[in-house]
């Protein structure tokens, strides 16, 4: 495969978490339903894209030390 | 539009929710074009897609748009009776193409489901279904395309043509530049931002109606005031003895033949649209496994997709808020159904939903959701259409022996030709007002006889190629009869059913389609039956690798796997934890 599909998934769930999470704690603030909303789950999806990156990067890697090593 | 639904407009965040989610889709089309050199690279991703990539992949690409806004609609139209569209439907045939059917495709290294067709019968069986099938994919990526355009219409006002125009763009950018590759990795990557997407709008309306009971209490109402028992929306099983107690109309027999068995069977088992996914995997073991792990998501699905759609018509039926708006006449008052209740438009239920819950940046995720869900299900349709259209009839028909640079560039142009084809396909699914409905239809004309035709063929090795030909274009024509000599109730003659007269009328579209389905089922194994006796059936020695009781057995080393990775293993935990959901809801 030409990349773990966990790489991408990560950095788009960690784009858009941080978006929510920006915008409900700096915009719409923490007092309102809204804000808390947005914050909370922006901050899950951002907890969600950190541990899938931290797989999927590692995978990565090593898929490429097993690419540069050479068969027994 | 109806004037009954408010028009919401996004604010900034919602934009760039939506702007990162369009990148992200472009941006892996575009890294995934780079290992796009061969056909086979292009049509079946290079057969080295892991197991549980292939698993989220061969879900995702059912839930498109349909399944979102579809089952949303069906559970505000028929309750939590539209649960067993998984629990009766989908999850036994997973399993069932799991561990009996996915040995033949993947075991022949056949690129497509015709050509295993043709493999097992001839040309002409495989002609008749490549045709069948491309002419269902259009359809299905057309229904999915209306209810996005429906849903930009719904949610920013904008011109309905113009934003189906726009979101079909995006997919054809990405799945003509990486074809099936690109497809698989945009629909984990959908699948992920559905599920995040809806999770939360399930969890706050939920809460706010009360929970369970809250629900079911309102349900209640809803029913009496429709002249159904009281918990005829919130019991999948307990109201089936009657179809005039339930919300579907259908006794426990029709839903169990028509949709558990030739409807679902039929799908997943033959819809080369899922078994692609499954067939890009990197082992037999791997192919096998797909639908199974694809079945664990699969029965948690009604949760996320039926349960909006419920909360959505207890709130409108009990005048808690209006979420469902009625169905206008062409002089904009609310068209009315037999009882003198509002015909309501129950595919805006889940858009609705969203604009009610969710707050800004909320609702840009919301939106994105539904979106994915769209181009999921869309893209799916297209990378199947695009591989049956070259392998089974531009290959087989029109240039057999072109270089592989010339299938890959047909590949492309198929792609671009489909999509065009399902902005056609799109205007039609207007006439319905539960996009569910349409799309089982085409299922019935399609898949049911089809599914008979497949299991004749992989278990009866007398049966031949005419029987199986004749068998399929019986069991088409069979439907199209059914269909046109019957109407569900309160629908005209036309695109409904009734175009040759009117024999019998049923209380649902859902109704007349399960008994669609099995006419059409029943019909095409009856004259494949007859017609293969009376034909010369092949050598046994060509149908090996074809035909159940010709194929050694396969699994014989699974138990060298871990225990959590066996098909068979994964196959008891699937259908143990679904008929415990059935018992739960019964």
């Amino acid at each position: 495969m030409p990349l773990d599909v966990r790489v991408p998934i990560s950095g788009l769930f960690l784009a858009v978490g941080l978006l929510l999470l920006g915008y409900g704690a700096a915009f719409e603030g923490l007092g309102t339903s809204a804000g808390r909303l947005n914050a909370i789950w922006g901050g899950l999806m951002v907890l969600f894209g950190l541990v899938l990156g931290y797989y999927g990067v590692r995978a990565e890697r090593r898929t490429r030390v097993g690419a540069r090593t050479p068969a027994a | 539009m109806s004037p009954a639904v408010e028009v919401r407009g996004l604010a900034g965040v919602d934009y760039a929710v939506i702007a990162v989610y369009f990148a992200f889709v472009l941006g892996v089309g575009w890294v995934v074009r780079r290992t796009v050199h061969t056909s086979k690279d292009f049509f079946e991703a290079g057969r080295r897609t892991p197991a549980w990539v292939a698993g989220l992949a061969f879900v995702s690409a059912n839930l498109g748009a349909q399944e979102v806004i579809g089952m949303g609609a069906s559970g505000a139209k028929y309750g939590i009776a539209t649960a067993h569209f998984y629990w009766v439907g989908a999850i036994p045939a997973m399993v069932f193409v799991a561990l009996f059917m996915m040995p033949f495709y993947y075991g022949s290294r056949a690129r497509s489901v015709p050509e295993y067709l043709r493999l097992r019968f001839d040309e002409k069986t495989r002609a008749f279904n490549a045709g069948s099938f491309a002419v269902m994919t259009v359809f299905s990526s057309g229904v999915s395309m209306y209810a996005m355009g429906k849903l930009f219409n719904l949610l920013l006002g904008w011109d309905m043509d113009a934003s189906m125009l726009a979101a079909a763009g995006v997919v054809l950018a990405y799945t003509t530049l990486g074809g099936l590759t690109s497809a698989i990795y945009n629909e984990v990557l959908q699948f992920c931002l559905i599920v995040a997407g809806l999770l939360p709008l399930v969890i706050l309306a939920l809460h706010n109606v009360g929970g369970w009971d809250g629900l079911s209490a309102r349900l209640a109402e809803a029913a009496a005031g429709r002249g159904f028992p009281p918990g005829s929306y919130t019991h999948a099983w307990k109201y089936l003895g009657d179809p005039s107690q339930n919300p579907v109309g259908v006794e426990w027999l029709g839903l169990l033949m028509g949709l558990g068995f030739v409807l679902s069977f039929g799908y997943w088992c033959t819809d080369f649209l899922v078994v692609q996914r499954a067939m890009s995997a990197e082992s037999p073991t791997a192919a096998r496994r797909v639908p199974l792990i694809a079945a664990f998501p699969k029965m948690l699905f009604p949760a996320l997709v039926i349960l909006p759609g419920m909360i959505a018509f207890a709130l409108t039926a009990t005048g808690a808020a209006s979420l469902i708006p009625p169905k206008l006449d062409a002089a904009l008052q609310p068209l009315l159904d037999a009882r003198g209740l509002p015909v309501l438009d129950y595919d805006l239920a889940t858009p609705s939903m969203l604009l009610h819950y969710f707050p800004n940046g909320m609702l840009g995720l919301g939106l994105t959701a539904l979106l994915a869900s769209f181009m999921s299900g869309m893209a799916g349709n297209v990378t199947a259409f695009n591989t049956v259209f070259t392998y089974d009839l531009y290959q087989s028909y029109i240039r057999p022996r072109a270089s592989d640079a010339h299938y890959l560039w047909v590949g492309r142009a198929a792609t671009i030709g489909g999509v065009l084809l399902s902005i056609g396909a799109a205007y039609v699914a207007r006439s319905f007002n539960n996009i569910m409905d349409v799309l089982q239809l085409v299922f019935a004309f399609v898949n049911a006889p089809l599914f008979a035709t497949f299991a004749l063929g992989m278990f009866w090795r007398r049966s031949t190629g005419h029987g199986a030909f004749s068998g399929l274009a019986a069991g088409t024509l069979g439907a199209a009869v059914h269909h046109g000599l019957t109407l569900p109730a309160g629908a005209a003659p036309g695109v409904k059913g009734g175009y040759f007269g009117l024999l019998h009328t049923f209380p649902s579209e859902l109704a007349q389609t399960f008994w669609t389905a099995i006419t059409a089922f029943a019909t095409c194994a009856v004259v494949t039956i007859l017609i293969s006796l009376i034909t010369r059936p092949r050598p046994v020695d060509e149908l090996r690798g074809l035909v159940y009781s010709m194929t050694p057995r396969v699994g014989g080393d699974d138990y060298l796997l871990p225990w959590y990775a066996r098909p068979k293993v994964l196959a008891v935990i699937v259908l143990t934890a679904t008929l415990i959901l059935n018992i739960v809801f019964w």
